[in-house]
């Protein structure tokens, strides 16, 4: 009688097409009739419920008696229970939502609508699952970058303590070859003034390497103080491609400048700035063979001032193009054709530069010269 | 003449941060079974434990309901019905993140706010993962203490400590009287 009505009902609400089955419940919470539907059946055994308590039902609802009641009474206008997993197993999942509404014939009782919600249930788990996958990356990546700020920290620490600890016996080493070249003078001969002439010049290269590498070090961890002045960007790349017309000229290297007229003021610390000019004039120079030429450009666009050194040289592997920013790194051609260098030459270029809140870039392709340079805000 | 063994039924909440494991200890608990997938929960899933337990009135045989519920932080609002009634909870954190401990206490206070006085247990998922563990011992004892309540080291994976940390609840809730 009560299922015949339940069906009334539902086609009343025009709800008879929907998932939703209906469950009458008296004033003691137990099934007193139900509407047939897939709802209720899921994850059941099947045949009746009558008789069963709502909480024998739907175990979801344990807990929630007296809200239940409360709204049989009356007393509250519904209750909602969204989302209630009924999945036989992950790949068969399947979802209801209760709703409980005071049943309108019967005194204290219940009307129990359960709607199959599968459809937004897997929709939402969908969403929370993309979303929790992409917290927990996150979680790693935040773990993993704290790990390297953490390895890098000490890096930096065995790097400075091995550098002191390098300095002091070369100083000594320098101090005694000097030494016995200056007590020793002709007495010497050519032969052992010759050998102790390149460990003195070994000893020196060394103690460069050392200080160009804590230079990189201090500059990279934001170390290296710079002392911030208006400088004339055009008057300080003349002045460096000067600097290096004798050098040029002995490779056999044609260096031409293109300065705009435009003023390029930019703030800056002069001497870190002669430092990356000097860099990428060195590196330019090294890499490009006899006969080929060394092109410096500045130029100004929006509020930027750019520098460009080009040359063409015999262009980097698309391999090693990813590294050149790298400290100790050296590309394949550098090592097989003995051009010297540590690998930290635009290490440095890039730390000055991103310290003075500019930016570096490059062009190259093999067989077509390389060009390496860098952006500054005008001031 | 022995006692008639008592059956009582007992909701139980299981808490904590998304992908702590707590589907996975429901899992091998109830079926016996871990799967690696990771399968987000939404709403609520219920499933059932029975339990036979010594109790102070003689052997009881609990059935804990076991309310498996979406990890936080969800979308939007958890509905309080399902912290509603219930007799104890299971507070979960995953020992590969230290952040998702520091997550039980909110936990704890949003379930002991709807169940006062309800006892509850931190199990401290994932121990299996030694490589990636990084929650130590001390901490979990700390927490652990703070709260008042017991650290079960569990692993949803191997089974460890899965039936121990349960069967401590359910000792816990046997020996308080009905409607406390």
């Amino acid at each position: 009688m009560a299922a015949a009505r339940a069906g009334e009902w539902l086609t009343e609400q025009n709800l008879a097409d929907l998932r939703v089955t209906v469950v009458h419940a008296g004033p003691d919470l137990h099934v007193r009739a139900h509407s047939p539907g897939q709802g209720v059946m899921a994850g059941s055994q099947g045949g009746s419920l009558c008789g069963q308590s709502v909480t024998d039902v739907f175990p979801e609802l344990i807990g929630c008696e007296e809200e239940l009641l409360a709204v049989a009474r009356g007393e509250s206008a519904s209750f909602e229970m969204p989302l209630v997993n009924r999945s036989i197993s992950d790949d068969s999942p399947r979802y209801l939502s209760l709703t409980g509404i005071a049943d309108p014939e019967i005194e204290g009782g219940l009307v129990l609508l359960v709607h199959d919600d599968t459809e937004r249930g897997i929709l939402a788990q969908q969403l929370m699952q993309n979303l929790n996958e992409v917290r927990l990356l996150r979680g790693k990546l935040e773990a993993a970058n704290a790990r390297l700020v953490r390895l890098d920290a000490e890096k930096s620490d065995f790097l400075r303590m091995a550098a002191h600890d390098l300095r002091s016996p070369l100083a000594i080493i320098r101090g005694y070859v000097e030494l016995v070249l200056q007590l020793g003078g002709s007495g010497l001969g050519t032969e052992i003034t010759e050998y102790l002439d390149i460990v003195l010049a070994r000893s020196r290269q060394m103690a460069s390497l050392i200080d160009t590498l804590l230079d990189v070090e201090r500059i990279e961890q934001g170390e290296a103080g710079l002392v911030l002045e208006p400088v004339d960007l055009s008057a300080l790349v003349a002045q460096a491609v000067e600097g290096f017309r004798v050098l040029a000229k002995e490779g056999g290297l044609q260096l031409q400048a293109a300065i705009t007229e435009v003023p390029a003021i930019v703030a800056a610390d002069r001497a870190r700035l002669g430092q990356v000019m000097s860099n990428l004039l060195s590196n330019a120079i090294k890499f490009t063979p006899a006969g080929g030429c060394v092109t410096v450009e500045l130029l100004v666009k929006e509020k930027e001032a750019i520098v460009e050194v080009s040359d063409t040289g015999p262009g980097i592997a698309e391999a090693d193009q990813a590294h050149l920013f790298q400290r100790f790194f050296r590309s394949d051609d550098a090592r097989v054709r003995g051009v010297a260098g540590h690998g930290l030459g635009l290490p440095i270029v890039r730390a000055i530069v991103e310290q003075h809140g500019g930016r570096v870039f490059w062009r190259s392709r093999p067989g077509q010269g390389s060009t390496f340079g860098f952006g500054l805000p005008l001031a | 003449m022995g006692r008639a063994e008592r059956r009582l039924t007992k909701k139980v909440c299981l808490l904590g941060d998304f992908a702590v494991g707590k589907t996975s200890l429901v899992r091998r608990s109830v079926e016996g079974r871990f799967d690696e997938r990771y399968l987000s929960t939404i709403g609520v899933k219920v499933d059932r434990k029975v339990l036979h337990l010594p109790g102070p009135d003689g052997a009881v045989t609990l059935n804990l309901m076991l309310w498996d519920l979406a990890g936080g932080p969800t979308i939007g609002p958890v509905s309080p019905s399902y912290y509603r009634g219930s007799a104890g909870a299971v507070i979960v954190c995953d020992v590969t993140r230290p952040e998702t401990l520091e997550g039980t206490k909110h936990y704890a206070e949003g379930f002991q706010a709807v169940n006062p006085g309800a006892p509850w247990v931190l199990a401290a998922n994932k121990v299996d993962l030694v490589e990636e563990r990084e929650v130590g011992d001390e901490a979990l004892a700390q927490a652990a203490d703070s709260a008042g309540v017991a650290c079960f080291l569990t692993s949803a994976k191997t089974g460890e400590s899965v039936e121990s940390l349960l069967s401590w609840l359910g000792m816990l809730l046997v020996g308080r009287p009905e409607g406390e």
